[in-house]
């Protein structure tokens, strides 16, 4: 199965206290009124110019195995190689808030508006993000089944090297949706995703954070996400994934 | 309330107009650009990173106020540079070949110039030599690089390479930032300094720009 989605702004708009927390504002303090009305400002342009598009391929586990295997370092291990095999379904997937709103955000820096700019980039990155999960929801409606967790899995995260992403897209090609691959691994429009989304029972997506890569994260969002996942009659789409985005 | 404290207040709050009109009613009132710039602009500026420091104001706010910073620097620099008043430094700043990312690179930016350097942003993609070139052609004391991807993070031990190679690591100084660029990879590359964030980044440039 192969899908496009054309999804609106409004379903991707993140939380203002989301946005606010990624521009630096922490959740425990109040935001200065000028704050508030950046990012009131920022929330209209938002919905003016994103353009959010996401496409996903099911494939199986052997299939997914190739992929991933060829983004891996020789004698690499990633997480996938323990939550994959416990997955009941799997989908490679890319998506997109769009490049005239990444173009819109350069724009912003270029002219000297950085307040509006960090505040359009802070909805752009996290709307990336839910864009991911809107792309998961879209893997399970069709036969959807109250057990099983959707989480999306990326390149750059947890062991799979962000290189990864080139038999990503060597697979999956979503320049159908006007996504690309640079040299170094860089998609372009910047604010998109890419992954696999791996929709399994909840307890197939946790583990214990001690691989070797772990040494190295700073986030730890797995623990996040794996906390999402507490209640076993919690809902199939669990959001708060760490897709690659910046 | 006197022009210059007033025009300090009002970059506070981050009133780019205000802070545009408010230099040039001092340079009309025949205040010395220098004098304009380090007890109205600057002064202004310090009182904002003192807040940023202790949490009371956050990232927004400080850019709202280095965006004034920059309305009143557009209005005064003709006349410092009349007035042989220099500036704090230059730095040449960028993000590295193959990365396209600059959300960080620019707030770096905005930060050293509202702490009154002079930045020669040299954008995404840019080629090692490149780097090294607006260096020597401008004078500049230190070399920002910021990368987000670990691919092109090997980018930046090239130009600290350069650097060293053209004799250069007496002037000019490397500091290098970005999500995945950690104190230990600095230091691996021989960088001269790292910025965990925009704010820290500023305060290393200051501190490499003093032993410069």
């Amino acid at each position: 199965m192969r899908r496009v989605l054309l999804v609106d702004p409004a379903a991707v708009l993140p939380t203002r206290q989301q946005t606010l927390v990624r521009a630096g504002v922490p959740a425990d303090r109040t935001p200065s009124g000028r704050t508030l009305d950046l990012l009131e400002e920022a929330i209209s342009c938002f919905l003016l110019e994103a353009d959010p598009i996401g496409v996903l391929e099911e494939l199986s586990y052997e299939e997914f195995l190739a992929v991933h295997h060829d983004g891996m370092p020789a004698g690499g291990t990633s997480v996938l190689d323990v939550v994959a095999p416990r997955a009941s379904r799997l989908a490679l997937f890319a998506a997109t808030v769009g490049e005239p709103l990444c173009a819109r955000i350069r724009t912003l820096f270029a002219e000297g508006n950085a307040p509006l700019g960090l505040f359009l980039d802070a909805l752009a990155s996290e709307a990336a993000t839910a864009l991911a999960g809107q792309v998961g929801k879209a893997l399970v409606e069709e036969r959807p089944d109250p057990q099983l967790a959707v989480l999306a899995y990326s390149p750059g995260y947890c062991g799979w090297p962000v290189t990864g992403q080139r038999a990503l897209f060597a697979r999956l090609d979503p320049g159908e949706i006007g996504i690309s691959l640079g040299e170094s691994a860089l998609m372009s429009p910047v604010k998109s995703v890419s992954g696999v989304l791996v929709a399994a029972p909840a307890g197939a997506h946790r583990f214990r954070p001690a691989f070797e890569f772990c040494d190295a994260c700073t986030d730890r969002t797995c623990l996040e996400r794996m906390a999402t996942l507490r209640s076993p009659s919690g809902p199939a789409l669990v959001k708060g994934s760490t897709p690659w985005t910046s | 309330m006197d022009l210059l404290k007033e025009l300090a207040e009002n970059l506070r709050l981050g009133e780019d107009e205000a802070v545009r009109a408010g230099t040039r009613a001092a340079l009309d009132a025949g205040l010395a650009p220098g004098e304009i710039l380090r007890t109205g602009l600057l002064a202004g500026m310090a009182v904002v990173g003192g807040e940023f420091g202790r949490r009371e104001i956050f990232l927004p706010d400080v850019l709202l106020a280095a965006r004034a910073m920059q309305a009143g620097m557009e209005v005064l620099r003709p006349h410092l540079a009349r007035d042989g008043a220099p500036e704090a430094g230059r730095v040449v700043l960028g993000t590295v070949q193959g990365d396209l990312h600059d959300i960080g690179k620019n707030l770096v930016g905005i930060l050293l110039r509202g702490a009154g350097y002079e930045v020669i942003d040299l954008g995404t993609d840019v080629p090692a030599a490149r780097f090294l070139e607006a260096a020597e052609t401008s004078g500049a004391g230190v070399i920002g690089l910021s990368a987000l991807l670990t691919t092109t993070m090997p980018r930046m031990a090239e130009v600290v390479s350069l650097v060293r190679e053209r004799g250069l690591g007496g002037r000019v100084k490397v500091v290098v930032g970005g999500a995945p660029v950690t104190q230990a990879f600095a230091d691996g590359i021989g960088a001269d300094g790292w910025g965990f964030d925009a704010e820290s980044a500023v305060r290393r440039v200051k501190a490499l720009m003093e032993s410069v």
